[in-house]
Protein backbone atom coordinates (compact mmCIF):
# COMPACT_ATOMS: atom_id res chain seq x y z
CA UNK A 1 0.00 0.00 0.00
CA UNK A 2 1.33 3.38 -1.10
CA UNK A 3 1.95 5.99 2.06
CA UNK A 4 0.31 8.94 0.22
CA UNK A 5 1.24 12.54 2.39
CA UNK A 6 -1.03 14.91 1.85
CA UNK A 7 1.12 18.00 1.28
CA UNK A 8 -0.76 21.20 1.57
CA UNK A 9 0.36 24.39 1.00
CA UNK A 10 -0.08 27.12 3.25
CA UNK A 11 -0.84 30.65 2.94
CA UNK A 12 0.62 32.42 5.32
CA UNK A 13 0.27 36.06 6.23
CA UNK A 14 3.16 37.99 5.63
CA UNK A 15 3.23 41.72 7.74
CA UNK A 16 4.11 44.03 4.79
CA UNK A 17 7.16 46.19 5.35
CA UNK A 18 5.68 49.56 4.26
CA UNK A 19 7.14 52.31 5.60
CA UNK A 20 5.63 54.83 3.77
CA UNK A 21 6.87 58.14 3.60
CA UNK A 22 10.33 56.90 6.06
CA UNK A 23 12.80 59.63 5.50
CA UNK A 24 10.51 62.68 4.27
CA UNK A 25 8.95 66.02 5.52
CA UNK A 26 11.50 66.05 8.28
CA UNK A 27 9.78 68.94 10.57
CA UNK A 28 12.11 72.38 11.45
CA UNK A 29 13.31 72.21 14.74
CA UNK A 30 15.27 71.83 17.53
CA UNK A 31 16.86 68.63 19.44
CA UNK A 32 16.77 68.70 22.75
CA UNK A 33 19.85 68.32 24.54
CA UNK A 34 18.54 67.05 27.67
CA UNK A 35 15.33 65.08 27.62
CA UNK A 36 12.92 63.66 29.90
CA UNK A 37 14.71 60.22 29.95
CA UNK A 38 15.49 58.33 32.81
CA UNK A 39 19.59 58.25 33.37
CA UNK A 40 21.67 55.11 31.85
CA UNK A 41 22.75 52.21 34.04
CA UNK A 42 25.84 52.42 35.20
CA UNK A 43 27.54 54.73 38.22
CA UNK A 44 27.81 58.90 37.83
CA UNK A 45 31.22 59.66 37.03
CA UNK A 46 32.77 61.22 40.43
CA UNK A 47 35.21 64.01 40.12
CA UNK A 48 38.12 63.61 38.02
CA UNK A 49 40.40 65.41 36.06
CA UNK A 50 39.60 66.36 32.59
CA UNK A 51 41.57 66.13 29.37
CA UNK A 52 41.60 69.48 28.62
CA UNK A 53 38.95 68.88 25.70
CA UNK A 54 35.62 70.27 26.51
CA UNK A 55 34.27 68.58 30.11
CA UNK A 56 35.97 64.93 29.03
CA UNK A 57 37.47 63.47 32.31
CA UNK A 58 40.98 62.62 31.48
CA UNK A 59 41.79 58.73 30.76
CA UNK A 60 44.47 57.09 33.26
CA UNK A 61 45.83 53.51 32.15
CA UNK A 62 45.76 54.89 28.37
CA UNK A 63 45.46 51.83 25.68
CA UNK A 64 45.89 52.05 22.31
CA UNK A 65 43.78 51.08 19.53
CA UNK A 66 45.37 52.21 16.45
CA UNK A 67 47.04 49.05 15.52
CA UNK A 68 43.90 46.97 16.15
CA UNK A 69 41.05 46.48 13.55
CA UNK A 70 37.48 46.15 15.11
CA UNK A 71 36.55 42.71 13.83
CA UNK A 72 40.31 41.45 15.96
CA UNK A 73 39.09 43.29 18.96
CA UNK A 74 37.43 40.46 20.30
CA UNK A 75 39.14 36.39 20.37
CA UNK A 76 37.29 34.07 19.01
CA UNK A 77 36.99 32.95 22.46
CA UNK A 78 35.36 35.45 23.85
CA UNK A 79 32.89 35.47 20.79
CA UNK A 80 31.68 32.11 22.12
CA UNK A 81 31.93 33.07 25.44
CA UNK A 82 29.41 35.99 24.29
CA UNK A 83 27.28 33.39 22.96
CA UNK A 84 27.48 34.97 19.64
CA UNK A 85 26.41 33.77 16.56
CA UNK A 86 30.41 33.49 14.91
CA UNK A 87 29.17 33.63 11.48
CA UNK A 88 27.55 36.66 11.98
CA UNK A 89 30.36 39.08 12.03
CA UNK A 90 30.12 42.16 10.04
CA UNK A 91 32.41 45.00 9.03
CA UNK A 92 30.84 48.42 9.35
CA UNK A 93 31.91 51.07 7.62
CA UNK A 94 32.07 54.06 9.61
CA UNK A 95 31.97 58.30 9.70
CA UNK A 96 35.54 59.68 10.64
CA UNK A 97 36.99 59.61 13.15
CA UNK A 98 36.17 56.38 13.48
CA UNK A 99 38.03 53.54 11.43
CA UNK A 100 36.35 50.13 10.42
CA UNK A 101 33.71 48.90 12.79
CA UNK A 102 32.98 45.47 13.48
CA UNK A 103 28.88 43.67 14.58
CA UNK A 104 27.87 40.47 15.17
CA UNK A 105 24.70 38.94 16.31
CA UNK A 106 23.24 36.46 18.45
CA UNK A 107 22.17 33.07 16.83
CA UNK A 108 18.61 33.86 17.93
CA UNK A 109 18.61 37.05 17.03
CA UNK A 110 17.54 38.44 19.73
CA UNK A 111 20.79 41.17 20.23
CA UNK A 112 23.32 42.43 18.58
CA UNK A 113 26.98 44.59 19.00
CA UNK A 114 28.73 46.98 17.15
CA UNK A 115 31.44 48.76 17.82
CA UNK A 116 34.72 50.36 16.52
CA UNK A 117 37.33 53.05 17.46
CA UNK A 118 38.15 56.96 16.64
CA UNK A 119 40.93 58.83 16.54
CA UNK A 120 39.52 61.44 18.88
CA UNK A 121 38.96 61.60 22.61
CA UNK A 122 35.71 61.87 24.09
CA UNK A 123 36.42 65.58 24.08
CA UNK A 124 35.03 65.45 20.90
CA UNK A 125 32.15 63.74 21.78
CA UNK A 126 31.82 66.54 24.90
CA UNK A 127 31.61 69.00 21.99
CA UNK A 128 28.87 67.43 20.35
CA UNK A 129 26.74 66.72 22.96
CA UNK A 130 23.95 69.14 22.12
CA UNK A 131 23.42 66.11 19.12
CA UNK A 132 22.52 64.13 21.59
CA UNK A 133 18.88 63.58 23.74
CA UNK A 134 20.51 61.32 26.17
CA UNK A 135 23.94 62.27 27.53
CA UNK A 136 24.83 60.26 30.33
CA UNK A 137 28.43 60.91 31.60
CA UNK A 138 29.16 57.28 33.84
CA UNK A 139 32.66 55.33 34.87
CA UNK A 140 32.97 51.60 32.60
CA UNK A 141 35.35 49.71 34.87
CA UNK A 142 37.58 53.07 35.95
CA UNK A 143 37.33 54.82 32.72
CA UNK A 144 35.23 57.83 31.68
CA UNK A 145 32.28 56.96 29.67
CA UNK A 146 29.33 58.44 28.10
CA UNK A 147 25.69 57.11 27.27
CA UNK A 148 24.86 58.81 24.48
CA UNK A 149 21.79 58.41 22.07
CA UNK A 150 20.28 61.21 19.74
CA UNK A 151 17.05 59.76 20.67
CA UNK A 152 16.51 57.84 23.46
CA UNK A 153 15.84 53.77 23.31
CA UNK A 154 15.63 52.23 26.75
CA UNK A 155 16.11 48.92 25.02
CA UNK A 156 19.61 49.69 23.26
CA UNK A 157 22.54 51.03 24.93
CA UNK A 158 25.32 53.57 22.79
CA UNK A 159 28.09 53.96 24.85
CA UNK A 160 31.19 55.71 23.99
CA UNK A 161 34.35 55.12 26.24
CA UNK A 162 37.68 56.76 26.64
CA UNK A 163 40.77 54.61 25.79
CA UNK A 164 43.60 57.50 25.71
CA UNK A 165 42.53 61.15 25.80
CA UNK A 166 42.90 61.03 21.49
CA UNK A 167 41.20 57.68 21.63
CA UNK A 168 37.86 56.52 22.07
CA UNK A 169 35.86 53.04 21.65
CA UNK A 170 32.15 52.92 20.50
CA UNK A 171 30.06 50.10 21.70
CA UNK A 172 26.29 49.67 20.71
CA UNK A 173 24.35 46.72 22.06
CA UNK A 174 20.74 46.55 20.60
CA UNK A 175 18.20 44.35 22.18
CA UNK A 176 14.71 43.18 20.65
CA UNK A 177 13.18 41.28 23.14
CA UNK A 178 10.46 40.29 21.47
CA UNK A 179 12.80 37.41 19.26
CA UNK A 180 14.70 36.03 22.71
CA UNK A 181 13.18 32.80 24.03
CA UNK A 182 14.56 33.84 27.65
CA UNK A 183 14.56 37.06 28.76
CA UNK A 184 17.14 39.19 27.56
CA UNK A 185 20.09 41.56 29.96
CA UNK A 186 19.60 45.14 29.82
CA UNK A 187 21.79 45.96 27.08
CA UNK A 188 23.87 48.33 29.39
CA UNK A 189 24.49 45.38 31.15
CA UNK A 190 25.85 43.36 28.63
CA UNK A 191 27.87 46.34 26.74
CA UNK A 192 30.12 46.83 29.89
CA UNK A 193 30.71 43.08 29.52
CA UNK A 194 32.03 43.34 25.87
CA UNK A 195 33.66 46.68 26.74
CA UNK A 196 35.37 45.30 29.27
CA UNK A 197 36.63 42.34 26.54
CA UNK A 198 37.91 44.64 24.01
CA UNK A 199 39.79 47.15 25.92
CA UNK A 200 41.27 44.08 28.10
CA UNK A 201 42.69 43.30 24.51
CA UNK A 202 44.11 46.73 23.49
CA UNK A 203 47.94 47.05 24.14
CA UNK A 204 49.17 49.60 26.67
CA UNK A 205 49.52 53.39 25.25
CA UNK A 206 52.96 53.95 24.64
CA UNK B 1 44.74 77.54 13.44
CA UNK B 2 43.19 77.93 9.17
CA UNK B 3 44.64 74.28 9.02
CA UNK B 4 42.50 73.13 12.21
CA UNK B 5 39.27 74.64 11.15
CA UNK B 6 39.78 73.36 7.84
CA UNK B 7 40.03 69.61 8.88
CA UNK B 8 37.40 69.93 11.04
CA UNK B 9 35.27 71.31 7.87
CA UNK B 10 36.44 68.17 6.16
CA UNK B 11 35.56 65.90 8.71
CA UNK B 12 32.00 67.50 9.18
CA UNK B 13 31.73 67.68 4.85
CA UNK B 14 32.95 63.63 5.33
CA UNK B 15 30.14 63.32 7.98
CA UNK B 16 27.43 64.84 5.97
CA UNK B 17 28.09 62.81 2.78
CA UNK B 18 27.97 59.79 4.91
CA UNK B 19 24.50 60.85 6.05
CA UNK B 20 23.34 61.77 2.55
CA UNK B 21 24.57 58.79 1.19
CA UNK B 22 22.54 56.48 4.24
CA UNK B 23 19.54 58.70 3.80
CA UNK B 24 19.05 58.09 -0.07
CA UNK B 25 19.90 54.49 0.62
CA UNK B 26 17.29 54.27 2.91
CA UNK B 27 14.68 56.78 1.04
CA UNK B 28 15.15 54.03 -1.99
CA UNK B 29 14.43 51.27 0.03
CA UNK B 30 11.52 53.13 1.34
CA UNK B 31 10.45 53.32 -1.84
CA UNK B 32 10.51 50.08 -2.75
CA UNK B 33 8.83 49.14 0.38
CA UNK B 34 5.73 51.00 -0.68
CA UNK B 35 5.33 49.74 -4.07
CA UNK B 36 5.47 46.66 -2.38
CA UNK B 37 2.74 47.84 -0.41
CA UNK B 38 0.87 49.29 -3.31
CA UNK B 39 1.25 45.42 -4.65
CA UNK B 40 0.27 43.39 -1.83
CA UNK B 41 -2.86 45.61 -1.16
CA UNK B 42 -4.34 44.23 -4.20
CA UNK B 43 -4.00 41.06 -3.22
CA UNK B 44 -5.45 41.30 0.98
CA UNK B 45 -2.02 42.39 2.21
CA UNK B 46 -0.89 38.80 1.95
CA UNK B 47 2.19 36.96 0.39
CA UNK B 48 1.88 33.06 -0.86
CA UNK B 49 5.22 31.46 0.65
CA UNK B 50 5.69 27.58 0.03
CA UNK B 51 5.83 26.09 3.30
CA UNK B 52 9.28 24.94 2.23
CA UNK B 53 10.79 28.52 1.55
CA UNK B 54 9.93 29.94 5.23
CA UNK B 55 12.63 29.02 6.70
CA UNK B 56 15.02 30.57 4.22
CA UNK B 57 12.52 33.60 4.07
CA UNK B 58 12.91 34.32 8.01
CA UNK B 59 17.07 33.64 7.45
CA UNK B 60 16.45 36.49 4.75
CA UNK B 61 14.98 38.58 7.64
CA UNK B 62 17.02 37.69 10.02
CA UNK B 63 19.47 39.31 7.62
CA UNK B 64 17.41 42.22 6.89
CA UNK B 65 17.45 42.74 10.86
CA UNK B 66 21.43 42.74 10.89
CA UNK B 67 21.61 45.30 8.46
CA UNK B 68 18.61 47.88 9.85
CA UNK B 69 20.91 47.39 13.07
CA UNK B 70 24.16 48.01 11.39
CA UNK B 71 23.01 51.46 9.47
CA UNK B 72 21.69 52.72 12.97
CA UNK B 73 25.51 51.94 14.15
CA UNK B 74 26.85 53.90 11.37
CA UNK B 75 24.04 56.70 11.99
CA UNK B 76 24.28 56.95 15.79
CA UNK B 77 28.52 57.40 15.12
CA UNK B 78 27.76 60.62 12.73
CA UNK B 79 26.77 62.39 16.02
CA UNK B 80 29.99 62.00 17.68
CA UNK B 81 31.36 65.13 15.01
CA UNK B 82 30.52 68.48 16.52
CA UNK B 83 29.93 71.13 14.17
CA UNK B 84 32.81 72.95 12.58
CA UNK B 85 31.85 76.33 14.27
CA UNK B 86 29.60 78.20 16.84
CA UNK B 87 28.34 80.51 14.55
CA UNK B 88 24.36 80.43 14.52
CA UNK B 89 24.27 78.79 11.04
CA UNK B 90 26.25 75.96 11.66
CA UNK B 91 24.66 75.32 14.56
CA UNK B 92 21.22 75.34 12.55
CA UNK B 93 23.07 72.69 10.01
CA UNK B 94 24.00 70.67 12.73
CA UNK B 95 19.98 70.67 14.10
CA UNK B 96 18.73 70.03 10.61
CA UNK B 97 21.09 67.28 9.65
CA UNK B 98 20.34 65.61 13.13
CA UNK B 99 16.91 65.49 12.81
CA UNK B 100 16.69 64.76 9.31
CA UNK B 101 19.18 61.45 10.52
CA UNK B 102 18.47 60.49 14.04
CA UNK B 103 15.20 62.99 15.18
CA UNK B 104 12.27 61.29 16.60
CA UNK B 105 9.56 61.65 13.58
CA UNK B 106 10.02 61.35 10.11
CA UNK B 107 14.00 60.25 10.36
CA UNK B 108 16.20 57.46 9.32
CA UNK B 109 16.14 56.35 12.86
CA UNK B 110 12.44 56.25 13.39
CA UNK B 111 12.42 54.34 10.02
CA UNK B 112 14.99 52.19 11.15
CA UNK B 113 13.58 51.55 14.12
CA UNK B 114 9.90 51.01 12.35
CA UNK B 115 11.86 48.38 10.19
CA UNK B 116 12.96 46.50 13.09
CA UNK B 117 9.52 46.54 14.95
CA UNK B 118 8.35 45.15 11.26
CA UNK B 119 10.95 42.34 10.57
CA UNK B 120 10.72 40.99 14.50
CA UNK B 121 6.71 41.07 14.19
CA UNK B 122 7.46 39.17 10.45
CA UNK B 123 9.81 36.67 11.86
CA UNK B 124 7.90 35.73 14.96
CA UNK B 125 4.67 34.86 12.74
CA UNK B 126 6.50 32.94 10.38
CA UNK B 127 7.78 31.02 13.01
CA UNK B 128 4.33 30.34 14.49
CA UNK B 129 2.87 29.79 11.27
CA UNK B 130 5.52 27.03 10.11
CA UNK B 131 5.58 25.74 13.97
CA UNK B 132 1.70 25.33 12.90
CA UNK B 133 2.23 23.95 9.59
CA UNK B 134 4.91 21.06 10.96
CA UNK B 135 2.42 19.90 13.69
CA UNK B 136 -0.19 19.39 11.15
CA UNK B 137 1.97 17.51 9.28
CA UNK B 138 3.14 15.26 11.76
CA UNK B 139 -0.68 14.34 12.53
CA UNK B 140 -1.46 13.47 8.97
CA UNK B 141 1.29 11.03 8.85
CA UNK B 142 0.19 7.51 9.88
CA UNK B 143 1.55 5.59 12.54
CA UNK B 144 4.53 3.35 11.99
CA UNK B 145 2.08 0.29 12.76
CA UNK B 146 -0.26 0.40 9.63
CA UNK B 147 2.97 1.33 6.86
CA UNK B 148 3.34 -1.20 4.68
Amino acid sequence: MALSVIRRTTLVGVTVLALASACTGTEPGSPSPTGDVPPASGAPTSAVPTSGAGDAPAVSDPRDASATTACEALTAAQVGELALNAGSRRELTLPRPFAQGCAWTSPDSAWSVGFGFASEGLGTLYRARDNFQHFEPRDLDGRPAVDAQTVYNAEDCYTYVGLADDQTLYVNVDNSPALADTPLPPACERLDTIAKMIIGNLPPLK
Amino acid sequence: MAGIIHGVEGIWDAAVSAVTRVVERVQYRANQQQQVAEYTQASGERFRIEPADVPQVIADLRSALDKVRDIRTQAQAIAFTPAPGSDEVSRNAVRQIGQMAMGSEGSLKAALDAYEIEIVKTINKLEADLRAYLRTEELNVPPASVWP
